[in-house]
C-alpha cells in the first residue's frame, strides 16, 4: 500500500533519498554493508511515523546520521571491551590512507567532513544536519583537517 | 579549496560512487530490519559471549556493580515500597551546603571556579584518573561549589571517579563563559580547560558538556536543560580547544517528531578518561536500618550470580539503565509500571531513599529523569545487598541476554552483570572493575551464571 499524505508519498520519497542516504552513510562508516543496514532501519522508523513528521528528509537524515554515530561508539566499545580478540568490522574499502585517516577522525568532524566535501552543504546546513550549533561546524572541519594532513604527511 | 580539499572531495566520491546499494522498500514497509535480519553479517561485528567472557576474565579484576535509573516524572516505575523514593523529586537530590571543613575548604580556595549559582541546573562530575595523585583540585572545584566536602580518606582509590554532583535549583548562566575562560586561565592545577571534541558528546540545544581536564582529573560539567545557543557559543568560545580522547559517550539517540534530538544522555567517559563515572559518596552519609524495599517475593537467582565475596572489598556503585530503543513515545506510563520493570527497580533503587544525599537526579525538557548513585559496600551488609539481587533476579525474564555489544557502557571497563527486557525497556546491570575480589575466574562464573538464565 502506498502512503500518502502532505509530504507525497513514501515510494517517492523512498526512492529519491535512499541512494544518497546509502552513499552518505557509507563515507561514515567505511561499510556500505552497515550502511545499507542503518539506511534501511532509519526508513522504517520514518515509514512508521509517515504523516506525523514535520520534515521526513530532516528525520531521516538526523536518524541515518545518529545511527552512524552510535555504530561507530558501539564498535569502539566493543573493540575495547574485546580487545584482539574482536575482528574490525569489514569494509568494503581498499586501502586507502585518505580513507583510513577520515575514518580515524572523530565523528562530528568526518560527518562535517562529509557533509562538506561530498555532499558539498553550507555549514549552516551541515549545523542542521547535525543538530549543533553552525559555530561548531568550522572547528569541526578544520581540526578533521588539520588532522588528515597530519596523516597523510 | 586546496589540494587536499580538493583530493578529499574526488575520493569522498569515488567511495560513495562505488557503494553497493541495496534497496528494500518491501522490508521497510514490513518494518523488517537489515541489522537483525542480518544476523550472520552482525556476528562478524559483534562479539560472541564467549569471547566477551574470555575477555573480560583476561582484564577483569574485581567487580563492582554499577547501574545507572533513568525515570519519567510522575511515573511509579518503584515499587511501593520505594514509592517515597526521592528519584520522584528532583528538589529531594539537592545537596545542601554543610560541613564546617567543606566550608574551611572552600574558603581557602581559588574563587574562580565556576559556582553554583552559575548555572542551573548544573551537574559536575569529577573523575580522576587512573594512577595519578590525590585530587585535590577536585576538591577545590567541589568545595567551591559549597557542597560537600570529600573526605581524603576516601580519596585513597585509584581508577575511581571522584565525584558528580547535582545543583538542580540553582540559577543563572550569566558568568558561564568568564567563569570557564579564568578557569582555563588561572586555574592552579589546570593545564588546559578545552571541550571535548564532541564526538558522541550531543551537543544540542538543550544541553551542553563541558570537559575540561585538569593535569589530574576530568571534570564534566553537564548544562541541564535550559542553556541556549548563544550561552553554548559562550562556552566553546571560553573552553577552547580540543580535548584528546574523550570521545565517546553513550547517548540516547532517540528523536522528536522534527527531528531534533531528546535532550537527555547517559555519561560515559572512556579511554583515556577515567575508569568510572560515578557519584562519590558523601562522607556523612550513614546507612539506615530501614530496609523499605520488601516488594519482591523470594525467588532464585542463578546460582553464582553474586556471592558476599564477590562484593566484600570496596564500593558498590550501583547503575541501572532503562532504553527504550528509540521509540520514546511508546513509553507511557503503562509501559513504565510493568511489573518486571517495577519490581527489579523497586528493589534496587528503593535502598536509595535511605541516601538522598547521595543521589543526583537531573530532569531534561523532554521529562526525563536521570539518576545516577552509587552504594558503600559498608553502608550495608553484603547479605542485604545480595538479597536484593536474588530478590529480583526470578521475576526478570531475558537476565540471559547478556551482551555488552547490546548496552551502551557507561564507562571504561564495565560489564554487563545482567540485563533484561521488559517490552521494549531494556534495563541492565553493570559490573566495573575495582573490587579486588573478584578475580578473572570468579567474574567469568559470574556472567556464565547470568548468561544462563
Amino acid at each position: 500500500m502506498t502512503v500518502v499524505d502532505a509530504h507525497g508519498d513514501f515510494d517517492t520519497f523512498y526512492l529519491q533519498e535512499h541512494p544518497q542516504q546509502v552513499k552518505r552513510a557509507t563515507l561514515l562508516l567505511g561499510s556500505d554493508e552497515l550502511a545499507n543496514d542503518l539506511v534501511h532501519d532509519a526508513f522504517i522508523r520514518v515509514y512508521q511515523r509517515w504523516g506525523q513528521l514535520e520534515n521526513p528528509g530532516g528525520y531521516l537524515s538526523r536518524s541515518v546520521l545518529n545511527a552512524c554515530r552510535d555504530e561507530g561508539r558501539s564498535r569502539t566499545v566493543r573493540l575495547r571491551v574485546l580487545g584482539r580478540l574482536a575482528e574490525p568490522a569489514a569494509t568494503t574499502e581498499p586501502n586507502d590512507h585518505l580513507v583510513d585517516a577520515l575514518m580515524a577522525l572523530p565523528f562530528n568532524q568526518r560527518a562535517a567532513i562529509v557533509l562538506r566535501f561530498y555532499a558539498r552543504m553550507t555549514v549552516p546546513e551541515i549545523a542542521e544536519h547535525l543538530g549543533v550549533p553552525t559555530g561548531s561546524i568550522g572547528p569541526w572541519i578544520g581540526r578533521g583537517l588539520t588532522k588528515l594532513r597530519k596523516a597523510l604527511a | 579549496m586546496n589540494n587536499l580539499e580538493q583530493q578529499l572531495e574526488e575520493r569522498l566520491h569515488q567511495i560513495a560512487d562505488g557503494a553497493d546499494i541495496h534497496p528494500d522498500l518491501a522490508g521497510v514497509k514490513n518494518g523488517q530490519s537489515r541489522t537483525l535480519a542480518n544476523s550472520s553479517a552482525d556476528q562478524g561485528r559483534r562479539p560472541s559471549r564467549t569471547a566477551f567472557v574470555a575477555a573480560v576474565a583476561a582484564v577483569v579484576l574485581g567487580a563492582v556493580v554499577v547501574g545507572t535509573v533513568l525515570q519519567k516524572p510522575g511515573t511509579d516505575i518503584t515499587s511501593d515500597a520505594a514509592a517515597d523514593s526521592p528519584l520522584d523529586d528532583a528538589s529531594s537530590t539537592t545537596v545542601p551546603p554543610s560541613d564546617e571543613s567543606a566550608t574551611a575548604l572552600a574558603d581557602s580556595l581559588p574563587t574562580f571556579y565556576l559556582r553554583g549559582d552559575d548555572i542551573s541546573p548544573l551537574t559536575v562530575s569529577i573523575n580522576r584518573w587512573p594512577d595519578t595523585d590525590v585530587s585535590q583540585s577536585a576538591w577545590e572545584l567541589k568545595s567551591s561549589y559549597e557542597l560537600n566536602a570529600i573526605d581524603p580518606s576516601d580519596d585513597q582509590r585509584e581508577g575511581y571517579g571522584l565525584g558528580m554532583f547535582a545543583v538542580p535549583t540553582v540559577e543563572g548562566v550569566a558568568d558561564l563563559d568568564d567563569r570557564l575562560a579564568e578557569l582555563g586561565s588561572n586555574g592552579t592545577d589546570v593545564e588546559s580547560v578545552s571541550v571535548a571534541d564532541w564526538d558522541g558528546w550531543r551537543f544540542e540545544a538543550d544541553n551542553v558538556f563541558v570537559l575540561f581536564e585538569t593535569d589530574k582529573h576530568l571534570v564534566t560539567l553537564s548544562f541541564w536543560p535550559d542553556t541556549d545557543d548563544e550561552t553554548m557559543d559562550h562556552v566553546l568560545a571560553a573552553v577552547g580547544d580540543d580535548l584528546a580522547g574523550f570521545q565517546q559517550m553513550a547517548t540516547d539517540d532517540r528523536l522528536t517528531s522534527d527531528g531534533s534530538i531528546k535532550p537527555w544522555v547517559l555519561a560515559a567517559v572512556e579511554d583515556p578518561g577515567p575508569e568510572l563515572l560515578s557519584l562519590f559518596p558523601p562522607p556523612n552519609a550513614t546507612p539506615s536500618d530501614d530496609d523499605s524495599s520488601e516488594v519482591v517475593p523470594d525467588g532464585s537467582i542463578p546460582e553464582g550470580l553474586l556471592t558476599e565475596s564477590d562484593l566484600a572489598d570496596g564500593t558498590f556503585t550501583y547503575t541501572f539503565a532503562r532504553f527504550v530503543d528509540d521509540e520514546p513515545e511508546k513509553l507511557d506510563p503503562d509501559d513504565i509500571t510493568d511489573e518486571t520493570g517495577c519490581r527489579l527497580l523497586g528493589e534496587l533503587i528503593g535502598p536509595l531513599s535511605t541516601f538522598p544525599s547521595q543521589r543526583a537526579v537531573f530532569t531534561g525538557t523532554d521529562g526525563w529523569e536521570f539518576a545516577h548513585g552509587v552504594w558503600d559496600l559498608e553502608a550495608e551488609t553484603n547479605a542485604q545487598i545480595l538479597d536484593r539481587f536474588r530478590r529480583v533476579g526470578p521475576e526478570c525474564a531475558g537476565w540471559d541476554d547478556l551482551s555488552t555489544d547490546e548496552v551502551p557502557a557507561f564507562g571504561q571497563g564495565n560489564f554487563i552483570l545482567a540485563a533484561y527486557l521488559a517490552g521494549d525497556q531494556l534495563f541492565y546491570i553493570e559490573l566495573e572493575n575495582g573490587s579486588t575480589q573478584t578475580g578473572p575466574e570468579r567474574l567469568t562464573e559470574i556472567l556464565a551464571a547470568a548468561g544462563n538464565r
